[in-house]
């Protein structure tokens, strides 16, 4: 019997290995070429042996370094946050954007953009504070949706999604209305935030973002036996020695500071939190142990080649690439959407 | 042991549990009851589960409020009613969830042994590597008994001071798995193991239990060593057969 544990367990391994070996290959693949493709194209040779004359070494660490980065770290937190939330819901059509999350942090931040005004802060201070509204929007939208989706230790999805739509419906009217009073910077800054891109990445936005994102995706791999065990049931995670109230408590306030960083930085970007822990899971199973890891490799490689192909195929402007993912994104939930309801999963 | 003192349940216009005291000490104990008489909130309240409104429940003379979660789930398993699993996961993954509280990072030989067991124990092996949710009802149920037999690691010699408490563990079981669950509980009372168990099957509470519960309408009627015509009669309603075998040693109750 041991023997032929070994023989089954084994190769599961393996597979699991070579899957992050694939994933993170392709992640430094989608790195060098978002590096060195663009309105003024830097090759791969030059940056990796060295050589760059000065004009390709400017562009190269204060203009796309910073951009690849800082999708890198937006793609894999909201990757994480997606699978994070997934298995918080126990349902894989969770997202942060879906559920409203990346809404009502966006309200927040269309609030601290127009009232900011006012208060004459200074570039750091102000995205601090940006970061700052973000989290505590996303983190009221978070619980909000969770009180009306969750009842009686059970959660519905059809609740959350609805209640996501409705949240969403609210914030973007919270934000349609102070697009209307704000004055033409502040609208310009507000749109640009709703469609989410990378364009503004600056050095401080990239630091920012790590200072947050990484340690909550850690935070949140800690969490992954946990919310595995929460699979079962709240009662039976229980049983099985876990508190699930505090577990979720947890959770929620990681995503909020994750999601909320996340917008401030770029806006809102969906799907990727949706799309990128589904791809993992057809591949390794739904076990979130190796799932949050790789859902980050996957979701930075991602977001890097999405932002790449927006800001290149109408070259030399630009596309947000938050376009780009509800792009792809969109058809793909509709077909999720779809294969749950033959597997006779009740919504 | 598990000592209940006067405890009760309120739900928002009901009385789910109403002043029961009780106790688990070895062996099989089975509560018996028509729907809603709180057979399962028992079950919860003295699993550690539910803390009832009014009473206390003690294991080991402790009050279940002041064990740690992680210390109660070494020594007690619970198979609730619910068999639904959120993502697609492997059988063996399920059964090896159960040891969880034992585990201290990556899951050791000996874990994946008591999983392997439990798994035999229940003739689940052949379903080890089929995904839990493409199951059937009854194989379901197996893999989650298989789960918390490994929690309480049901092959070690001596089980005295564990509980195991299992919610209609039958009710979606064939006669062939039934016998086997009555097998298997029969052997775990050998090695002195608490098994309190929530049925409706009549004959089978008789068949593994040396206690019998008798509940009605929220409060705990009989605490009875073996049962009688009348006593089923009186928390059921209706009206009940019973025959006996020819050396008069089995009692068979027909509705």
């Amino acid at each position: 019997m041991s023997m032929a544990l070994a023989g089954t367990v084994f190769p599961e391994q393996l597979c699991k290995v070579s899957q992050g070996l694939i994933i993170g290959s392709v992640l430094i693949m989608s790195v060098l070429t978002a590096l060195s493709v663009g309105a003024f194209a830097i090759p791969v040779s030059n940056i990796l042996m060295g050589g760059l004359t000065q004009q390709q070494e400017a562009v190269l660490f204060s203009i796309r370094l910073p951009r690849v980065l800082l999708a890198g770290l937006v793609g894999a937190g909201l990757a994480v946050c997606g699978a994070s939330l997934q298995g918080l819901f126990r349902n894989p059509l969770a997202d942060p954007q879906l559920i409203g999350v990346s809404s009502g942090a966006a309200l927040a931040v269309a609030v601290m953009i127009v009232f900011m005004s006012a208060l004459n802060l200074s570039g750091i201070v102000s995205m601090f504070a940006l970061s700052f509204a973000a989290f505590l929007g996303g983190l009221a939208t978070c619980f909000i949706i969770f009180k009306i989706a969750s009842v009686s230790g059970r959660t519905s999805v059809a609740h959350m999604l609805l209640a996501g739509i409705a949240i969403s419906a609210i914030a973007f009217s919270g934000i349609g209305f102070l697009s209307y009073i704000s004055d033409d910077q502040q609208l310009r800054a507000i749109t640009f935030w709703t469609m989410g891109s990378l364009g503004s990445a600056l050095w401080t936005s990239v630091w920012l973002c790590a200072l947050i994102v990484i340690p909550c995706c850690f935070w949140l791999f800690r969490q992954s036996q946990a919310l595995n065990i929460m699979q079962l049931g709240e009662e039976e995670s229980r049983y099985l020695g876990i508190d699930p109230e505090a577990v979720k408590n947890s959770i929620i306030i990681a995503i909020a500071l994750c999601v909320g960083v996340c917008v401030s930085v770029s806006g809102i970007i969906g799907f990727v939190g949706l799309v990128v822990p589904h791809l993992i899971r057809l591949s390794i199973g739904p076990d979130h142990r190796q799932l949050l890891p790789l859902s980050a490799l996957l979701g930075a490689a991602l977001l890097i080649i999405a932002d790449t192909l927006s800001r290149t195929i109408v070259s030399p402007a630009e596309m947000p690439v938050g376009i780009l993912t509800a792009l792809i994104g969109g058809p793909y939930f509709l077909w999720l959407l779809m294969q749950q309801y033959k597997k006779d999963f009740t919504l | 042991m598990i000592i209940a003192q006067n405890i009760s349940v309120q739900a928002t216009r009901k009385t789910i549990l109403q002043d029961v005291s009780c106790e688990i000490s070895s062996g099989i104990t089975c509560i018996l009851g028509p729907n809603g008489a709180g057979k399962s909130t028992l079950l919860k309240c003295l699993s550690g589960g539910l803390y009832p409104d009014k009473g206390t429940v003690f294991l080991d003379q402790k009050p279940f409020t002041k064990w740690p979660a992680k210390d109660l789930a070494k020594r007690r398993a619970v198979l609730g009613q619910n068999l639904d699993v959120g993502f697609p996961f492997k059988a063996i993954d399920i059964v090896m969830m159960g040891r969880a509280p034992h585990v201290v990072g990556r899951e050791t030989r000996h874990d994946c042994d008591i999983a392997e067991q439990a798994l035999e124990a229940m003739d689940a092996s052949d379903l080890k590597e089929r995904i839990y949710t493409t199951l059937s009802g009854g194989e379901k149920q197996r893999i989650q008994i298989a789960r918390v037999l490994t929690q309480i690691d049901f092959n070690q010699n001596d089980l005295n001071g564990h509980y195991l408490f299992l919610d209609e563990p039958i009710s979606a079981l064939d006669l062939k798995h039934q016998k086997a669950l009555k097998n298997l509980l029969i052997d775990l009372k050998a090695k002195s193991l608490s098994i309190l168990c929530v049925v409706h099957d009549i004959n089978y509470a008789c068949a593994i239990a040396n206690q019998l519960f008798l509940m009605k309408s929220g409060s705990l009627k009989e605490q009875v060593k073996n049962l009688t015509k009348s006593n089923l009669e009186n928390i059921y309603d209706i009206e009940i057969k019973e025959f006996k075998s020819e050396n008069e040693k089995h009692t068979t109750y027909v509705i």
